[in-house]
């Protein structure tokens, strides 16, 4: 197709077409001049007008009156990290600052009377505080398997496999993981979003 | 704070901080377009207040992944087209009816699923000529391929430019303006007694 400059009896393009028929702002002189006199394309210009209009004018066909309301009970808005924190600590700064102030003052003790106590290295402060915790740890082991060992279910647990053999206990052992990866997956699912409804898509 | 007054990036920016009353308002704005498109797409009531629902659910649960220098309703319209587009390859309604639903079988189920045409006439001989040139209008919309009828319905009944209609149906500009160009000349052809 050859342009306008070189050719001005050249009919309109498509895109010329639409520019006249739906006012677009881009409209050469050339092609203005082309359309006063052809006769083809005054024609394709008001046949899309009329489209346009016809179209233009259909209406949007409304949505139930409880469209709004559906949406918005499945709809869960979750603002950011930071924004939350800066909502809570608009809301709630009385708190928040007596509680800020507590926490740098008892910190502030404590890095003072360390540092009072020059016999205390840091080497040795934590390896008093990874003894305390494994003595703790060890604590709560040992109690718990005191109380295991003293209930009746542990015994008779162990009197039944006893009982059952190997063979059984391997089976035992197998249809109890099978029931563990089975909740767990049951557990997996029940945390995911919901999946997508839609009443014909059955 | 008046939410009405409020630009669709405010409302955007306000529904990402958790604001409900700013996700209603984009709502207001938007369910009807929304709901119009799918309609027309998919040509039963029920279906497309499923699709449309979902759409918005889904607009409004992955706004975190909305690019803002793209218009909102854009990414909006783009989410309910490819829920749309993608429902319907499944089902495979791709020629679809005015008169109802090709997977409706009984009578009862073609008129549930029929597409109302809606009158803003007060006069009521008016009301009836401007209904059933609207019927027309959508028998020939749902005659057209769907890639034409969605291009053609997001041109000139929604007024999108073809650079957001390529952007929604995710296809080259090219091919918009040969969507366009081919729906313009079907519709021309079959609705010539009006259009004169």
């Amino acid at each position: 197709m050859r342009d306008r400059a070189t050719n001005p009896r050249r009919h309109l393009i498509p895109d010329e077409v639409e520019t006249f028929a739906l006012g677009l702002p881009a409209r050469p002189r050339a092609a203005r001049a082309h359309l006063g006199e052809c006769a083809e394309c005054h024609r394709e210009v008001e046949s899309l007008r009329a489209l346009d209009e016809a179209l233009s004018g259909l209406a949007h066909p409304a949505p139930s009156p409880r469209f709004a309301e559906q949406v918005m009970a499945r709809v869960s808005l979750r603002a950011p990290w930071y924004a939350r924190a800066w909502t809570v600590t608009r809301e709630r700064w009385v708190p928040l600052a007596a509680a800020s102030l507590a926490l740098a003052a008892t910190t502030s003790l404590m890095a003072l009377w360390l540092t009072s106590q020059p016999e205390l290295s840091l080497m040795s402060l934590s390896g008093l505080v990874v003894q305390q915790i494994r003595d703790f740890s060890l604590q709560v082991v040992m109690a718990i398997g005191s109380l295991l060992w003293s209930s009746s279910v542990l015994r008779s647990v162990i009197e039944a496999s006893e009982r059952i053999g190997t063979e059984g206990a391997i089976l035992l052992l197998s249809a109890l993981s099978l029931v563990t990866i089975s909740a767990a997956g049951a557990m997996m699912r029940l945390m995911q979003p919901a999946p997508l409804r839609l009443r014909n898509a059955a | 704070m008046d939410y009405r007054e409020k630009s669709d990036p405010e409302l955007v920016e306000l529904c990402k901080r958790a604001d409900e009353r700013a996700a209603v308002e984009l709502l207001r704005r938007f369910e009807r377009p929304v709901f119009s498109l799918i309609y027309r797409m998919v040509r039963d009531r029920e279906l497309a207040e499923d699709l449309a629902q979902e759409a918005f659910v889904r607009a409004f649960n992955n706004l975190a992944r909305y690019d803002p220098s793209y218009k909102f309703s854009s990414w909006l319209f783009k989410v309910a087209y490819n829920l749309t587009i993608d429902h319907l390859r499944k089902k495979r309604l791709n020629t679809v009816s005015i008169h109802g639903s090709p997977s409706a079988v009984t009578t009862e189920l073609q008129a549930a699923t029929a597409i109302t045409v809606e009158s803003t006439e007060e006069r009521p001989d008016e009301a009836l000529q401007s209904r059933e040139i609207g019927s027309e209008i959508e028998v020939a919309i749902g005659e057209l391929r769907q890639e034409y009828r969605s291009a053609i319905i997001l041109r000139h009944v929604e007024g999108r430019s073809y650079e957001e209609i390529a952007e929604i149906m995710d296809v080259p500009l090219g091919t918009v303006k040969t969507y366009i160009h081919r729906a313009r000349k079907e519709l021309q052809g079959q609705l010539q007694h009006l259009l004169e």
